[in-house]
């Protein structure tokens, strides 16, 4: 039973994976936005959360529905709430996200050393 | 559709309405159309409040939820129609309220959400009925446009903090930035830049390097697809922030008529403007519901926007009328084509193909 309920987790996730941000391009799942996904039999119940302040929220619960209920198929009945007073911080999204919009270090004298080297190279 | 929807869809309409009376107002001013109403001399107020304060405040009663947050944009909109029908007090009053409740909605997601960026957000939102008020109390639409120039540029700005908490700015550049917009607001109030504009041109400098370093668009433009246009769009909108900035420096606009037009023209068109490009097929979806979406061809009038912003501000500098007119065509011709891009991408072609 709880192996079931696993996999059908796992398959909420990867529906909600093909949900993006769309200024981002990252989604949803790996920014963090996932509070809960809660099944009990065949009732499918997500929590997501965003800010008082963005009127996207709507269409990503709409969004994450459709992709839901499309993958778990007629038997489910999908639920998406969202919870617009939670607070997002960064370390809620996945390190490779983290990685990827890390602030780089300013190294002005390795990157005056490589445009030395570029140019010696084509000279 | 829902009824809230549906009111939302005619609120949208509404402002796009109030842009195309501030359109022609404009174009009036400028001798290129004949003058229709009373839409040339409020063509500041139908532009700032009237378009953007209507849209801004719908996006933000859609963010919040419920159908009486509607009210704040429906008055917005009451405030345009005022203006053009030519009723200017009851159209100020309208855009007061509207403002004062923008602000209080703000306020209140603030206070929910303590953060860096609700508290600029709420910041901004306070200056919209700061100008209002100056301009019910006499002041003219120019001086009262840049405190709603102000509440644009901070509402944007704030926007762009709450995306790029991802890239987990430390507290030393978070403090630049309250300094930074702490100024900006405070010289707002004290009237600048009609009474000297060195601490706000300053400021707005400082913003838009703050934002070129420090936005997530500096990252997001090495994706691909929306968020990358997005990302072109904001950054090329920054640069046109420290053109306003080096315009007031250079040329205050209580001594340069065309110092003034330069500096409004590079924020409202040439940053604020291609703000709304740049989230228009993210935002009509969730606003409206309208079914548009990202579509390479959109650069195309987002470089129209680009060279009429150009072609205007370099007319300013040069004092050449056929350079600004130029300008102010680019400009409706860029409106024109991103509309009938954006319009395109809702129709399904493949029943065409199929015929």
């Amino acid at each position: 039973m709880l192996h079931a309920k696993d996999a059908i987790e796992a398959e909420v996730l990867a529906a909600l994976r093909e949900v993006d941000d769309p200024e981002l391009g990252v989604n949803i799942v790996d920014l963090g936005l996932v509070i809960s996904c809660e099944i009990a039999s065949d009732d499918v119940s997500i929590t997501l959360m965003t800010t008082p302040t963005c009127p996207l929220g709507g269409l990503i619960a709409e969004t994450a529905a459709v992709a839901v209920g499309k993958r778990l198929g007629p038997d489910y009945t999908v639920h998406v709430r969202i919870e617009r007073d939670a607070l997002w911080s960064p370390d809620l999204a996945s390190p490779e996200v983290r990685t990827r919009f890390a602030p780089k270090p300013f190294r002005p004298l390795s990157t005056v050393r490589t445009w030395l080297s570029r140019l010696a190279g084509a000279s | 559709m829902s009824a809230s929807r549906w009111l939302r869809a005619v609120l949208a309409l509404a402002a796009g309405a109030a842009m195309v009376a501030g359109l022609s107002g404009g174009l009036a001013r400028l001798g290129l159309v004949p003058l229709l109403s009373s839409a040339a001399e409020h063509h500041g107020a139908l532009m700032i409040c009237g378009f953007f304060g209507t849209l801004i405040s719908l996006e933000r009663a859609v963010a919040r939820g419920g159908a009486a947050a509607l009210a704040i944009p429906a008055l917005a909109a009451c405030g345009s129609l005022l203006l053009i029908l030519g009723f200017t007090g009851p159209a100020a009053a309208a855009f007061l309220l509207a403002g004062l409740g923008l602000f209080v909605i703000t306020a209140e997601a603030a206070c929910r959400v303590p953060a860096l960026f609700t508290a600029v957000m709420t910041l901004g939102a306070a200056l919209w009925p700061l100008g209002t008020a100056r301009w019910l109390a006499g002041a003219s639409v120019p001086e009262a446009a840049y405190a709603w120039l102000g509440f644009l540029v901070l509402t944007i700005t704030a926007e762009r903090i709450e995306l790029s908490r991802l890239t987990k700015p430390s507290l030393v550049t978070k403090a630049i930035l309250v300094a930074i917009v702490i100024t900006f607001a405070a010289a707002l109030v004290a009237g600048q830049p009609w009474s000297g504009s060195r601490l706000l041109a300053a400021s707005l400098g400082a913003l838009a390097l703050w934002l070129c370093c420090n936005d997530i668009a500096v990252r997001t433009i090495r994706g691909s697809g929306a968020a990358r246009f997005c990302a072109a769009c904001l950054l090329l909108g920054y640069g046109w922030l420290l053109v306003a900035a080096l315009a007031l420096a250079s040329w205050p606009p209580a001594g340069s008529a065309f110092g003034h037009d330069a500096a409004v023209h590079a924020i409202g068109l040439g940053f604020v403007l291609s703000m709304v490009f740049a989230h228009a097929p993210i935002i009509l979806p969730a606003v409206i519901g309208a079914r548009v979406r990202y579509v390479p061809a959109l650069y195309g009038p987002v470089m129209v926007l680009q060279a009429a912003v150009a072609a205007r501000v370099v007319g300013d500098v040069m004092q050449s009328d056929r350079l600004i007119a130029a300008g102010a065509w680019l400009t409706l011709a860029s409106l024109v084509a991103y509309a009938a891009t954006l319009a395109a991408t809702s129709v399904d072609w493949s029943c065409l193909r199929e015929s």
